[in-house]
């Protein structure tokens, strides 16, 4: 019964992240992903005792422009993020980059 | 690996877009095609992926399996999938501009302008190719019909039919005027009409492509869902900006006159009917109809709107924004928990509670009116609804709606259905295999759940219009029913199957259609040699 109950509340705690989904103005994707999913994922860890946590995504993208992306937190990493007196907050972040934008013009190829 | 090409390993299950399919791909068999090289010019890049693509077919000959592009992932039937490998075209990403050294002397002769072409890479997305025409464009132009969301690539909408409701234009596919086709290992063609055409010979060079002026095979290949190999760029020809100006008519009464009315498109007696209908002239233009019907009260006279968009021309000063707050609609939680009670309740217990809640969420669920002239890319933007929706979707011959209309009531009477009617009245187009083929087409939408009561509605509104002898023809995008070879020679007549499949012959050796050939295709009997009848 201990057991059932603590597998509920661990269910619980994976289903009520906290998550933010920032879109940015282009709603375009660079690639196709599975469903409503996201096509690039990475897991970092904060400290809320450094000024910053910088983890910098514009770089892994080939236009430099990310179309959206998200942030989960789960309720676990908040725990363990009390229990480690703030040094170590997991979190998810996954985003999706985005298409370029402007056009080009066609040049003939030198014979 | 060659430079462009990436292995891509598809999720297991994968999910299309909407998440009413899962599909396992085999493993190892999936790319990913891109541009991620800063050092090509533009030019340089479209050619290395289209010698990529031929890479590609070849690989997937020698090694015996199966291939589809795949863009957006946008569809819901399976119509993309295939039991081996996916190949991602969304970093494919280009639009050229075009010029008159790039158009064939006759389509100038006709007066028209190479300013309203563009030559667009299959991966590009409508919210871009919206963005590049109506913001960064000068002067800015529109693309002619868009359905109603703006997440497709243009590539797969062109291959699914995809249609909005311009009645008088058509659907996204009718503006593409030219297809750059690749065919196989070493073979890629310009496919364009001999009735219009449109690529000069120092465009058709520039891709080194081999020129099929031809307007059976083009109507054939412009929408043909992926089996005609690979849709490498299209032309499409565009509009000056226009804006659309919306109109909402709430009609008091279900009439037989009004449907009468609608059916013939006769909008004096319209007009009679409803007088808040706005003159269309020249420079207020009727361009985009539909009717959103709540099955259960439309009867009483309740729940039925007609949208109507007319085209304006853009106010000085007018300033085009795609950006503004996302409409979000119900949430999938919701969707899921709502599916998940109305399946088991079971059929008898659960009429009244889908009666009651679709009647509760119809009027809520309605897009908002947008009361200021807007252009195309700003209004048909994001797709309102997410996870476990099912979209069904047929094309009916417009005379025929008041018959159709009665026969989709009267089974959602009988079984309940949990979701909304929609018509809309679409521009037949000249493709083969184009759904939208009647030559005044009405769309019939039953959006709502993805739940098994909802695919029985859909499959025994189907045997109804059979039953009563009325002709439809299934959106390739959307939920299918029961595909069989039956079906579609009655939904497109043996002669037009026919010359679809020679069509594909002519095009493909027999080892490239192996390689393009699904299931999906399977079931329709679309993959049997041309002179074996579906």
């Amino acid at each position: 019964m201990l057991l059932v109950l603590f597998a509920v509340i661990v269910a619980g705690f994976q289903n009520c992240s906290v998550i933010r989904v920032v879109q940015v103005e282009s709603p375009t994707v660079d690639r196709a992903a599975s469903g409503q999913q996201f096509g690039n994922r990475a897991n970092v860890t904060n400290s809320l005792w450094r000024g910053k946590n910088r983890y910098v995504i514009g770089n892994v993208c080939p236009n430099s422009t990310i179309s959206r992306f998200k942030v989960t937190t789960k309720p676990h990493d908040v725990i363990l993020g009390f229990l480690s007196l703030g040094f170590a907050v997991h979190q998810r972040i996954e985003w999706d980059c985005a298409q370029r934008t402007g056009s080009s013009e066609i040049e003939f190829r030198k014979p | 690996m060659r430079p462009g090409i990436s292995p891509y390993t598809p999720d297991i299950p994968w999910k299309n877009c909407h998440e009413n399919f899962s599909h396992s791909f085999s493993p190892g068999r999936s790319w990913r095609l891109h541009h991620e090289d800063e050092q090509l010019s533009a030019s340089a890049l479209y050619h290395r992926a289209t010698d990529n693509m031929q890479w590609l077919i070849e690989h997937a000959i020698q090694e015996g399996y199966t291939l589809r592009a795949i863009g957006a992932n946008w569809s819901l039937s399976p119509v993309a999938m295939c039991d081996g490998g996916m190949i991602q075209t969304k970093g494919l990403d280009l639009i050229f501009n075009i010029h008159d050294i790039h158009v064939s002397l006759s389509y100038l002769a006709e007066g028209k302008s190479s300013a309203a072409l563009k030559f667009v890479e299959c991966g590009v997305q409508i919210a871009r190719l919206n963005k590049e025409l109506e913001i960064d464009a000068q002067p800015p132009r529109c693309i002619k019909a868009s359905g109603g969301s703006n997440g497709q690539t243009i590539a797969g909408a062109t291959a699914t039919g995809t249609h909005g409701a311009a009645l008088f234009t058509g659907a996204v596919h009718d503006a593409i005027v030219g297809l750059h086709l690749v065919t196989g290992p070493d073979t890629h063609v310009w496919l364009e009409r001999e009735s219009y055409p449109v690529a000069s010979d120092a465009f058709i060079s520039w891709l080194g492509a081999t020129p099929i002026r031809s307007d059976e095979l083009f109507n054939a290949a412009v929408v043909s869902f992926g089996s005609f190999g690979i849709i490498h760029g299209v032309m499409i020809e565009t509009d000056p900006l226009f804006l659309l100006k919306e109109y909402r008519i709430t009609p008091p009464t279900y009439s037989t006159e009004l449907l009468e009315a609608l059916a013939g498109l006769d909008f004096a007696r319209m007009r009679t009917l409803l007088p808040d209908i706005p003159e269309s002239t020249p420079e207020h233009e009727l361009y985009h109809m539909e009717m959103n019907m709540n099955p259960y009260t439309v009867k009483d006279g309740s729940g039925l709107h007609i949208f109507f968009f007319y085209k304006v021309p853009v106010p000085l000063g007018h300033v085009v924004r795609h950006g503004g707050e996302h409409d979000p609609g119900p949430s999938p939680e919701f969707i899921w928990m709502m599916k998940n009670l109305l399946t088991a309740l079971g059929k008898d217990m659960s009429y009244n509670h889908v009666r009651n809640a679709t009647t509760r969420e119809f009027d809520r669920n309605i897009r908002q009116g947008i009361w200021e002239p807007m252009s195309i890319g700003a209004i048909f933007r994001d797709t309102r609804f997410s996870g476990n929706v099912a979209s069904f979707a047929f094309a009916v011959a417009t005379q025929s709606i008041p018959d159709v209309l009665h026969e989709v009531l009267e089974q959602i009477g009988e079984e309940a259905f949990a979701g909304a009617v929609a018509v809309r009245f679409v521009k037949g187009t000249q493709a083969t295999l184009g759904f939208t083929h009647f030559s005044q087409t009405c769309v019939v939408e039953l959006d709502g759940l993805d739940s098994i009561g909802n695919h029985r509605v859909f499959e025994h509104v189907l045997q109804r219009l059979e039953q009563q002898g009325i002709s439809f023809a299934l959106h390739w995008g959307k939920l299918q029913g029961e595909m069989t070879p039956d079906r579609l020679v009655r939904m497109y007549g043996s002669e037009r199957i026919q010359s679809w499949k020679t069509a594909r012959e002519q095009l493909l050796t027999l080892p490239v259609r192996e390689v393009f050939t699904n299931e999906f295709m399977r079931k329709y009997g679309l993959d049997t040699p041309a002179d074996t009848l579906a």
